[in-house]
Order: C-alpha cells, then structure tokens, then sequence
C-alpha cells in the first residue's frame, strides 16, 4: 500500500481557480433559492405542498426529489465547468511566468 | 418485542468484521507518519475518496433514523434527507476547494492559515471535539439497537462492542484504514438499500387480511398494545410478563395497509412514480402513543392503531419533531426553520468531513471527490423514502423501535437480506465512527498541542498521542451510547449539525469572503456560537422532555433548534470582533 507515508506538502501552495469559484457562488445562490421555497413553502403554505401537480404525485414529495436530483445534477455542472476554466486559469498564469 | 437470535445474522456480522479489521490491520503497514495517520497522505484516489464521503456521512441517522422516522410518521423522516443532502451544496460551491488550499491535516489549518493564533486552534479543536462527541451518540445508539435482533444481547453490548472495534481500527492504521472502510461500507450501503428498493416495488403494496374482513363501523381499530414499567423494574406487555411462554406476552409486529386504490387487496409490482402514487390513494395504519404514569412509579405507554389516508402521510407534520408546521404558531414555524437552516449550513461545517479534504492531492480531487459524494449520498436518500415506506407497510416493525425500522424490513424479506442488512448497518456505524474519531484524534494532537505545548510535537509523539485521544474518545462515546439508548438517532444528529453550523461556519465563510475578519474575530465566533448552540439545547422543550425528563412547556427557550439564532449569532459577533480588532492583520485580496 504505497502513496500513504508521501511527505507532507505545504499549504496554500496551489492558486485559487476564480472562474470555478465565480461559477460555484452562481450555482449556490440557485440552489439556495429552490431550498429556501421548499422550506418556506412548507412552514408557512402547507396547503400548496397538498397539492398534486404531477402524475398525481404531491408537491411535497415531487418537490423533495426534485431538490435532491437538482443537486446532483448542479454539482455534476460546476464539475464540467471547472474543468476548461481550471485549464484556462493555469494556461494564463504559465503565460504570465516570465 | 423479543427478537430470536439469528445465526445467520451472527455468521455474516462476524465476515464483515473480520473483513473490516483485516483491512484496518494490512493498511496499517502504510501509516506511520502522522500525515498518514490523519490525512492519509493525501493519497487517497477521488473516486475512492468521493464514496468515503458517502461512508462517512451516510451514518446511523441516515439509515436506522431516517428509515425509522419514515416508517413511523411518513414524510417527516424524508425532511433530513432533503435537509442533509442539501448542505453538500455548501461543501461543494463554498467551502471544498478553499478548505483543501488552506489548510492540511484539520479544518483549524485553514481557519488559521493566515493568523498563527494560538486561540483559533485552541477554539477549533475545543468544537471538533464537541461536535464529534455530540455527533458519536446517536452512532453509538444505533450501534446498540443493531445488535438486539441480531445476537439478543442487551442495547449496552452493541455500544461497547462498536466501541472496541472502532477503536481497532482507529488505533492500527488510521486515516487510512477509516477510508477503506468507509469506501467499502459507503458502496454496499447504497447498493444493498437499492436492492431493497427493487425488492420494495416488486412486491408492490397489500391490504393486510385482517383489514379485508374487518368492518370499521363495529369496531373501526384494531386492538390497542401496552407496556408497562412498574416502578420495581418489571415490565409487563399487553398486562403480561414480556415473554413468549404460557401466561407471557409479547409485542406483535406492525405496519399495514388498510385499504387500496379501487377496491384493490393487492397490486402486484409497481414503478418506482407509480408506488408513490398508490401509496398516496391507499390507507396505512400508523400507530399512536400515549405516555401514562401512575402515583406508584409505574408507567404505561399505549400504543394505538390509527388509519390515516396516504395523502396525509405524504404530507409533512405527523411526527412529534414537525408536528408544529400544522399548527399556527410562529414558534413552531421558527423551529421548523431552524432546523432546515442547521441542515442546509452543518454539513460544511462537520470536523469529520472536513478533514476528508486533506486526504486527496489537490483541490480538483477535493472537488471531484465532493461531486462524487453528493451523487452517492444523492442516490441513497432517494431510496430512503421507499425505504421508509416499504418498512411502514412491511407488516414487520417493532412499535417500540422506530430505529429497527431498516433492519426489520430486510428481514421480511428473508434471514439472509436481513444478516446482510444488519451487518452493513452496523458496518456504516463503524465507518462514521471511525471518521469522528480520527478528527477528534487530530484535534488533540495536532491543533491542541500546538497551542498549549511550548515545544512540538515529534511526528511519531503526534501519532501515539492521536491513538490515545482515539481510546479516550472511544470510551467516552460508548457511555453516552449507553446513557441516550431510547432517543432518536436523526433527531440526536440535528442537534450536532445546529452546534456545528453555529460553531464553525461563520468563521469559515467569513474566512473566505470578508476581508476584514481577524484573529480574535474567528476565535470569538467559534466559542460564541458553539457555547450559545449548547445552552440553547440545554434549556429546549426537547431536552426537558427527553433528557431531564420534566415539563416541556416551562423550558427557558421558545423552540428547541437553536440555529436560526445561534449561526445569525456567530457571524454578527465575527463582524463585531473583527471591526473591533482591527489593527489585525486583514487578509490581502492575494490570500483570500
């Protein structure tokens, strides 16, 4: 089992990826946005997740899903996004190096 | 209810442990610095890395609580699945990649990456060690109800029993070990709950015989099942002695339907919409429970049938925790609230999860590995509601025991899904427990040392003092095991991840996004929030019940989850702090 006893590598050694960061607070506030109407939705409109908009499935359920299968679905995004702008961001920065 | 022993059950628990440490030992070769010992060297792979995630997090709360609480009250149980799954968006988008750059064995690294204070590694390793021991007692109860059914041993066996291994396994190799054994309990985990859910939908949903003959309008429930403490100890169910012997009484298994769609007895296998859909037109009987007691010590606890509509199970608000979102008042509404916002900011803000950063190379792994994590985790807590509703309509749970919930269904499907089950289970509880325990151990050594020591620590000094935390906190977690047996686990879990969000999150997004934030401004944050979290709990409606055992409606506090205030809290007094610390050093733009 090589690769565990590896010397310790300093911190803050790798640059900061800003597009991937900008792309990240985007999605977050998206994401956030959808949770902070399902919790509101359901402490204060209750009567609204009775409702069956789908496939005669409630809102509650749909929208629960719905939150869990929208995360996995932006965090696979902010992955393939990540990677030109990773690429990028490190070409720059060589071209930059004199 | 008695459970028999099953050899089956003991056979396959024995493998899986055998296995479990096997691993621990043969990986132990490769861990001998203190950054193997606590971060694995950063050799982790990410895909390995991202279903260690899933190991780690995908604890007794998820599996035995959620389950449970879905089994017993319907929707409410699915309200921690969306809320826990949804706090990986602030690991992902926010917290991943800068906790990776700043910082290498522990999060009080990243928090401290720019001040070298004594007070935020002494603050942060106080939080690691708070919310891991808070976050081990619903694990150590989970343990202890796992091994009833399986070997018949009393609660406080399975508590000690977990405890000993973990400690094993933490004491031989680890980081390392801890990962494997994540990765590999993380995988069958999900892959066995996905088996369950197919077995779930093929066997479709039925009405239970005795409500096919049953005429509601001469006696519209079944009969009602009691339990008796007498004051002497005794226990006496149904007004018998518990047992299965002439003149004895046990508790029968629970959970049916009463009626489906069209007049149907039965629908065959149903699509994973479709079961949803059923299950929403049919009707389930729930069971009820009244508390009484008697001026001579004894107290009987009534269990009574009810049938409620599907649509109203699917609905949240059934359960005791959530039962306030149907009435009309704001404080019920704010502990609701709190909760979901104590979910949605925990998660980032766990030691245990936190730490897993440092075991891959770069920020792309962190990255990938947490992309990894939250489709795993994703996947699973899809499953828990078919889970929770197979487990409600199983025919097959104790009443008692809403934590048996996962366990008993596997079991109506056949000894050995339940051998395999109960196993995996109690194999989920040693992978998070091993993972809380490593944080804790790295604390102590690396971040505790470091502040109350004036000479450092050698790397092998660090590595033998972490084994010694990891013992310490392993015996401590197995007495609170013992001493919060009868408690929900997930309910137990909401409490770690409001003192962790409250604790340690402002100080790590203010870290990142303020530029202005000082020293004395995240030490202060840290104590505020996570003492302010704890004395919140301590003087809640929930902690009266259930811990002191007195009169809910005098508790001091107007609602139980503190995190709607106590995380508020924490970054106003970060605010306030900093500004009045100002001649700190501030973080160059450069650094952020």
């Amino acid at each position: 089992m090589p690769g565990f006893d590896a010397p310790l590598p300093p911190s803050s050694q790798e640059p900061e990826d800003g597009r991937g960061t900008s792309y990240g607070r985007i999605l977050f506030i998206v994401y956030l946005f959808f949770y902070g109407g399902y919790v509101f939705l359901t402490a204060f409109a209750p009567d609204q997740m009775n409702r069956t908009p789908l496939g005669g499935i409630n809102l509650s359920v749909l929208y629960g899903l719905g939150l869990i299968f929208l995360a996995i679905l932006m965090a696979i995004v902010y992955d393939l996004l990540c990677h030109p702008a990773a690429a990028q961001e490190h070409s720059s920065r060589q071209e930059d190096t004199p | 209810m008695i459970y028999e022993p099953s050899l089956t059950a003991i056979f396959v628990f024995g493998f899986f442990v055998a296995i479990t440490l096997g691993l621990s030992f043969y990986l132990a070769k490769a861990s001998r610095s203190s950054h193997s010992y606590f971060a694995a060297g950063g050799g982790i792979p990410w895909f390995v890395n991202g279903v260690a995630f899933a190991g780690d997090y995908l604890s007794a709360a998820s599996f035995l609580g959620i389950c449970g609480m879905i089994a017993f009250y319907g929707y409410d149980g699915f309200l921690y699945s969306i809320g826990y799954l949804a706090g990986w968006i602030v690991a992902l988008f926010v917290i991943a990649e800068p906790v990776k750059r700043l910082g290498r064995y522990t999060f009080a690294d990243a928090l401290d990456s720019r001040f070298n204070s004594r007070g935020i590694k002494l603050s942060a390793a106080i939080s690691t060690l708070v919310v891991s021991v808070f976050y081990l007692i619903p694990q150590m109860v989970g343990a202890g109800v796992l091994i009833q059914p399986l070997f018949g041993l009393p609660h406080w066996v399975g508590v000690l029993l977990v405890g000993a291994v973990v400690m094993l396994i933490v004491v031989t190799a680890g980081m390392v070990s801890t990962t494997y054994v994540q990765f590999l309990k993380g995988s069958l985990l999900v892959l066995f709950s996905f088996i369950l859910t197919i077995l779930i939908l093929n066997r479709g949903l039925s009405v239970d015989e005795r409500y096919q003959e049953h005429d509601p309008s001469v006696d519209p429930f079944l009969e009602t099942q009691t339990v008796t403490t007498t004051a002497d100890g005794k226990r006496l169910v149904n007004g018998k002695p518990q047992g299965r012997g002439p003149g004895e009484s046990d508790l029968w298994p629970v959970g049916h339907v009463s009626r489906l769609p069209d007049g149907k007895t039965t629908t065959g296998p149903l699509g994973p919409l479709e079961y949803l859909r059923v299950f929403q037109n049919s009707e389930i009987v729930l069971w009820n429970r009244a508390i009484s007691r008697d001026d001579d010590g004894t107290t009987t606890t009534t269990f009574s049938p009810k049938a409620m509509p599907g649509s109203e199970i699917l609905q949240p608000g059934n359960s005791p925790t959530f039962r306030g979102l149907r009435s009309g008042k704001i404080s019920d509404k704010l502990n609701f609230l709190s909760l979901m916002l104590a979910l949605f900011c925990g998660t980032a803000s766990l030691p245990h999860i936190l730490i897993r950063y440092y075991t891959v190379k770069d920020q792309s792994a962190a990255r990938k590995s947490t992309v990894v994590g939250i489709t795993t985790i994703g996947f699973f807590y899809v499953l828990t509601l078919y889970l929770g509703l197979g487990a409600m309509t199983s025919g097959a749970i104790d009443v008692t025991n809403s934590n048996m919930a996962a366990p008993l269904l596997a079991r109506s499907f056949g000894e050995l899904l339940f051998a395999v089950v109960s196993a995996i289970a109690f194999t989920t509880v040693l992978g998070t427990v091993s993972g809380l325990i490593v944080a804790a151990s790295g604390a102590v050594a690396h971040d505790l040392t470091s502040c109350l020591l004036s000479t450092p620590l050698t790397d092998h000094e660090k590595v033998r003092l972490g084994k010694i935390t990891a013992v310490v906190v392993g015996c401590v977690s197995i007495v609170l095991g013992i001493l919060f047996e009868k408690m929900n686990v997930s309910f137990l879990v909401g409490w770690a991840f409001s003192v962790a969000a409250s604790a340690n999150l402002p100080a790590l997004v203010m870290l990142l996004f303020w530029r202005g934030t000082t020293s004395w401004g995240i030490t202060a944050s840290i104590l505020v929030g996570m003492f302010a979290s704890l004395g919140w709990i301590m003087l809640s409606g929930d902690t009266y019940r259930d811990v002191y055992g007195w009169n809910p409606s005098t508790a001091i506090v107007p609602f139980s989850q503190p995190g709607i205030v106590t995380i508020p809290l924490g970054f106003a007094v970060l605010v306030a702090v900093s500004l009045a610390t100002r001649s700190s050093a501030p973080i160059s733009a450069s650094q952020r």
